[in-house]
């Protein structure tokens, strides 16, 4: 292959070897879109479990999600579509270099996650309480699982429901801590206008996780 | 035959039912295509390595620049395409014949576990005055010494030209049913109940394996089924037909005299409950399989897996056989699937009182 | 001028310590570091193979006990996927080469590729604590046998999660990379064949890998928690398990061979001294095949509980797959036409791939054939398929790049004659080992057996002895390549006269690969019009 030289290009005109640009925003969003590919993928396989098993037994489903609180539902839904809203609304503050109206949103969207994961763990604490949480091999975890397990077959919904639910829950958490990363270096300065990638990437991933509650909201608690 | 032609053409099983000649008619057509293939791609292959070598010292030639050929790109695509299709004809219509199984067929009802077939028959004898009934089960039917050959013990016996239909389900994981020489196999799955049919069409015994993985002695799980002619099944079946009535006869007799049968008969059908429903996981000579061994079980201190302790009772032994999971021997899994019928319980714990 | 030459004598591998290498983001140490960690892996799955064969050799129980007989399989199964063939040339070769052949100084995310490794190390001692009571599930963890096994499933399972996420993270990367980073004039219609099979099996690497990640998390959750998810018991589905698990582990046999088709598509020209025949057919025929690789899964479960419409639609998809795989072989059989062949250790494990595939591929048209397949499934026939696409593929084809591109990456040149006879005894080992497996299979030789009737054992007897011919030929063929690394000759920056741009800069490579981005001009196979 012949080859001519061109000016000495930077390597992908990397932060390492010289001030990060557009390529590595470019680069990164790529790849991020691609890895929230592999998410909502990963997601579709539980979707596509809850459907065949829908299709088996729409019984079970109408009657277990009756059991769930539709107000807590709505209630985390309402926080994770606002929090989805002031993530976003942060982006648009470090475009036009407000860092610290960015970081005030950052902190709210925090809090909204916190939230959101205070607000489940009652619903949960509820749900073992009244004993939808009929797993076989709870004992260890403390619970009174054995009794209840021999009495009751649990119900394949609540297994969807706490998989999913738990999953979900799982995300939320890296979510926030990214977020966290994020805040603490927007507080240190690092951003501006020219340079805000990672505020970017946190925002997307944070919007994939609301996007995934937004479907598993009407499937868990609305199909009763 | 040369051993070469042996070799080729006797790889193949028997063909002891009526879907393996079509489908060793597909076989032999895949094969035949394959050869084609196969000589021609390699022979292409080593030709043309041979013919343009670089020999030792060669200097370096100018070779053709060819770089693409849109016309052999097409024949390349099509002619291929074209057998694939004659191929997964052929593919399509044996399998619709392995699935489509004839109406009348006789039913059987196969259950797989760890590591034995229970098979039972339609074969039934029943008592009008009393009402009893009792239909012919072949229980654990399984060689647990498959480097024997063939076993001996409880093949599957059934009647040359009669169409069977398998109904069957597992107890446990997933096993397979195969014969080979049937060219049928199906997967054994617990929870569900899948289907497969035969008829064999050649007297003989016939291997018969598991072919799902399913644990410690998958390999053990190797059985045999039986084609017998039609006079010596009709033999069989009367011999089967008597014992049947045998059995009824000894329920009636003993409901009759009200008088529970002794130890020692009891022991005895203990015994031939245990060789086919336990003896799979629970070994006589002390060493542990699946389960604890179980000689000498009575009167033995058992450490539970909850950490508590207990000398083994009849009524401990009764409520494991019936309950398995209610009390687990520490270091073995709460795996126990069989069911034991109630009356085979006490005659089971007759049978390992006897046991040292 | 002094300056530069210094510069020239500078390379990727100068800086020494075991620190550099840990901390290296350099996608070449990268690279290496995955090369030694999967033949590692690839070394302790072949010892658990010989083991096992050594059990077989013979009928009856004279080596090892059922139980170990079945923990050693699983092992083999699973080192020899999740650790060895699954990263495998992409993480190796492709981290090495695909930034330099396309004229990059790294991949997108070094730091992101740097972690991939660190995850897969993670994987690795995650399955190493499993060790304490080995699972005996083998490497497909068909439920209910998964759920309810006494042995440590847990964390085999949680470590080939683990892996997955390192075989994503690699994959992200590359696609990022192939996308982005081609250097000037590097149109795709110029990429080398190799950068085109690794973008495909990326492709299926970031698609694939999440399912299996849920799959093996359900199994988890259900032995953890008792979810029923596929517990028939709990109304659960056990095939829907075969079903997930297949829908990841089907493509990802094209995972292991896409990149192994690459290799060839490199090598072949190299040493034929022409272009590449059909450089489209063989590019758009990588994409196909990762296409149609999602919609086959289920030609794995034709004897479980499919409707008969299901297996026979699931049988023409089959079908499909087989023809881009056709179009690869006659058009490196065209290559080969009218070329001047050097019949050099690389070529001769390019040309057994070609011959080795074909006979997998071939084999493959029975097992597409669903009536043909009912009585095969599950058997030794199965076993010998796929060990000749896997292992006559992409095995082959590893230990082709190995001695094509390690004199690359040391600058020095192996042994030329033990090269050949190390590769002989591979080729007729290997062929040793699997014909007999076909026939058993035919036969009726189930597959997993621990024991087996007394009809199979002379096939078991020649398969066991062809296994330790494999086995000497693979070790003493790895320990020929990296014996040269110290004593091998200098062979220059260009020993093959090839044209990809890794053979345009120096050997061992300088540590950003280029001083200067190229500006490619043309397509790599311009070989030919030009003597030499």
């Amino acid at each position: 292959m012949s080859t001519s030289t061109v000016t000495n290009k930077k390597l992908h005109d990397g932060s390492k070897w010289g001030n990060p640009g557009p390529m590595v925003y470019d680069m990164s969003k790529f790849g991020m879109w691609l890895f929230l590919g592999t998410e909502i993928l990963l997601f579709a396989m539980l979707f596509t479990g809850y459907a065949i098993y829908y299709m088996k037994m729409p019984e079970d489903f109408h009657n277990s999600a009756k059991a769930l609180s539709t107000t807590f539902g709505t209630i985390n839904t309402i926080i994770l579509i606002f929090s989805s809203f002031t993530v976003a609304w942060a982006i648009e503050c470090i475009k036009k270099n407000k860092v610290k109206m960015m970081n005030i949103l950052l902190v709210i969207t925090i809090l909204c996650g916190v939230a959101f994961l205070v607000n489940k763990y009652f619903e949960y604490a509820h749900e073992v309480h009244i004993g939808n949480l009929k797993l076989a091999n709870m004992q260890w975890l403390g619970g009174t699982g054995r009794a209840v397990a021999e009495s009751a077959v649990p119900s394949m919904f609540f297994f969807i429901y706490f998989v999913l639910t738990g999953i979900h829950g799982l995300h939320i958490i890296i979510g926030l801590g990214l977020l966290t990363w994020v805040l603490v270096k927007g507080i240190k300065g690092h951003f501006h206008s020219g340079w805000y990638t990672p505020v970017e990437i946190g925002g997307l991933y944070w919007h994939l996780v609301d996007l995934i509650w937004i479907y598993l909201f009407p499937l868990l608690y609305l199909v009763a | 035959m040369t051993f070469a032609a042996k070799l080729f053409f006797a790889v193949l099983p028997p063909e002891a039912s009526t879907v393996a000649g079509g489908i060793d008619f597909a076989f032999w057509l895949i094969t035949i295509i394959c050869g084609i293939s196969f000589v021609l791609v390699e022979g292409a292959l080593i030709y043309f390595v041979i013919k343009y070598r670089r020999k030792k010292g060669e200097a370096d030639k100018i070779t053709p620049y060819l770089t693409h050929s849109t016309k052999l790109e097409i024949i390349w695509t099509v002619i291929p395409t074209l057998i694939m299709f004659v191929i997964f004809y052929y593919g399509m219509i044996t399998y619709l014949e392995l699935k489509t199984p004839p109406s009348g067929a006789e039913t059987l009802k196969v259950t797989g576990r760890m590591w034995a077939w229970d098979i039972e028959y339609p074969i039934c004898e029943r008592d009008a005055e009393s009402g009893i009934q009792e239909c012919y089960k072949n229980i654990g039917s399984t060689n647990p010494v498959p480097g024997k050959g063939i076993p001996a013990r409880n093949p599957i016996v059934v009647q040359l030209g009669k169409a069977y239909l398998l109904e069957m389900t597992s107890l446990d994981v997933i096993h397979s049913f195969y014969v080979p020489a049937f060219r049928i196999k199906q997967d054994v799955v617990p929870g569900l109940k899948t289907r497969q049919w035969f008829q064999a069409i050649q007297a003989g015994t016939f291997h018969m394996f598991c072919t799902e993985y399913c644990g410690l002695n998958h390999s053990g799980m190797i059985s045999a089924i039986k084609v017998l002619p039609e006079a010596e099944y009709k033999a069989w079946e009367e011999t089967t037909r008597a014992k049947l009535r045998e059995k009824i006869a000894q329920q009636k007799a003993d409901l009759a005299s009200g008088k529970p049968p002794s130890p020692e008969m009891m022991a005895k059908l203990g015994e031939a409950v245990y060789t086919s429903k336990c003896a799979s996981c629970h070994k006589l000579d002390g060493t542990r399989l699946v389960g604890p061994p179980l000689n000498g079980i009575l009167g033995k201190e058992r450490e539970l897996s909850d950490g508590s302790k207990l000398v083994a009772d009849e009524a401990y032994l009764l409520e494991s056989i019936v309950n398995p999971k209610a009390k687990v021997v520490k270091g073995y899994p709460a795996a126990m699937v069989v069911q034991v019928s109630g009356d085979e319980v006490p005659q089971v714990i007759e049978y390992l009182k006897t046991l040292k | 001028m002094a300056a530069a030459e210094h510069a020239h004598n500078e390379n990727f591998l100068s800086r020494k310590g075991v620190w550099e290498w840990v901390r290296s983001v350099d996608h070449k140490r990268i690279g290496i570091m995955y090369l030694v960690a999967i033949l590692i892996s690839f070394v302790i799955g072949g010892v658990f193979a010989l083991l096992l064969r050594t059990e077989l050799m013979f009928p009856g129980k004279d080596f090892i006990d059922a139980n170990t007989y079945n923990i050693f399989f699983t092992m083999h199964g699973s080192i020899m996927i999740f650790l060895f063939i699954v990263p495998g040339i992409i993480a190796s070769f492709g981290n090495i080469f695909l930034p330099i052949q396309i004229g990059a100084k790294d991949v997108a995310f070094p730091v992101i590729n740097r972690l991939s490794f660190q995850l897969y190390v993670v994987g690795v001692i995650i399955i190493g604590f499993g060790l304490l009571s080995p699972a005996d599930t083998g490497w497909t963890f068909y439920t209910p046998y998964s759920a309810k096994s006494g042995t440590s499933v847990i964390s085999l399972a949680a470590g080939a999660f683990v892996l997955g996420f390192a075989s994503i993270l690699t994959g992200l990367n590359f696609v990022v990379t192939v996308h982005k980073m081609r250097a000037p004039g590097m149109h795709w219609t110029r990429l080398p064949l190799f950068v085109w099979s690794i973008y495909s099996a990326s492709l299926i690497q970031v698609i694939a890998t999440p399912v299996i990640g849920i799959t093996l998390l359900l199994l988890i959750f259900e032995r953890i928690f008792g979810v029923g998810f596929f517990n028939p018991e709990l109304g659960g589905d056990p095939v829907l398990f075969q079903h997930f698990f297949w829908f990841y582990s089907h493509p990802v046999v094209y995972i292991m061979i896409l990149p192994a088709m690459g290799v060839v598509s490199e090598v072949l020209p190299v040493f034929s001294r022409k272009p590449i025949f059909g450089y489209k057919a063989i590019a758009w025929s990588s994409i196909a095949i990762a296409a149609v690789s999602f919609i086959v899964w289920a030609h794995h479960l034709f004897t479980s509980s499919l409707s008969t419409t299901v297996a026979i639609a699931f049988s023409f998809l089959t079908f499909l797959v087989a023809i881009p795989t056709a179009i690869k072989v006659f058009n490196w059989l065209a290559t080969l036409y009218g070329g001047q062949i050097d019949l050099k250790t690389p070529m001769l494990y390019a040309l057994a791939f070609v011959f080795l595939f074909a006979i997998g591929g071939l084999t493959g048209l029975y097992l597409g054939a669903v009536g043909v397949d009912i009585p095969l499934h599950d058997t030794y026939f199965v076993v010998a398929h796929f060990h000749y696409t896997i292992q006559g593929g992409t095995v082959i084809s590893l230990m082709g790049a190995l001695y094509y591109w390690w004199p690359k990456v040391t600058g020095r040149m192996y042994n030329e004659k033990i090269g050949v006879i190390t590769f002989l005894l591979v080729f007729i080992g290997f062929n040793l080992t699997f014909i007999p497996q076909f026939i058993m299979g035919i036969s009726g030789m189930p597959r997993r057996y621990f024991d087996y009737v007394p009809e199979f054992a002379n096939y078991h007897f020649l398969s066991t002895i062809g296994a330790y011919i494999l086995g000497i030929g693979y070790v003493s063929a790895i320990t020929n390549i990296f014996a040269s690394t110290w004593t091998g000759k200098k062979c220059g920056d260009n020993p093959w006269n090839a044209n990809t741009l890794e053979w345009k800069i120096p050997s061992p490579p300088p540590e950003h690969n280029f001083h200067d981005i190229p500006t490619v001009t043309e397509w790599p196979y311009e070989y030919g019009r030009k003597a030499g």
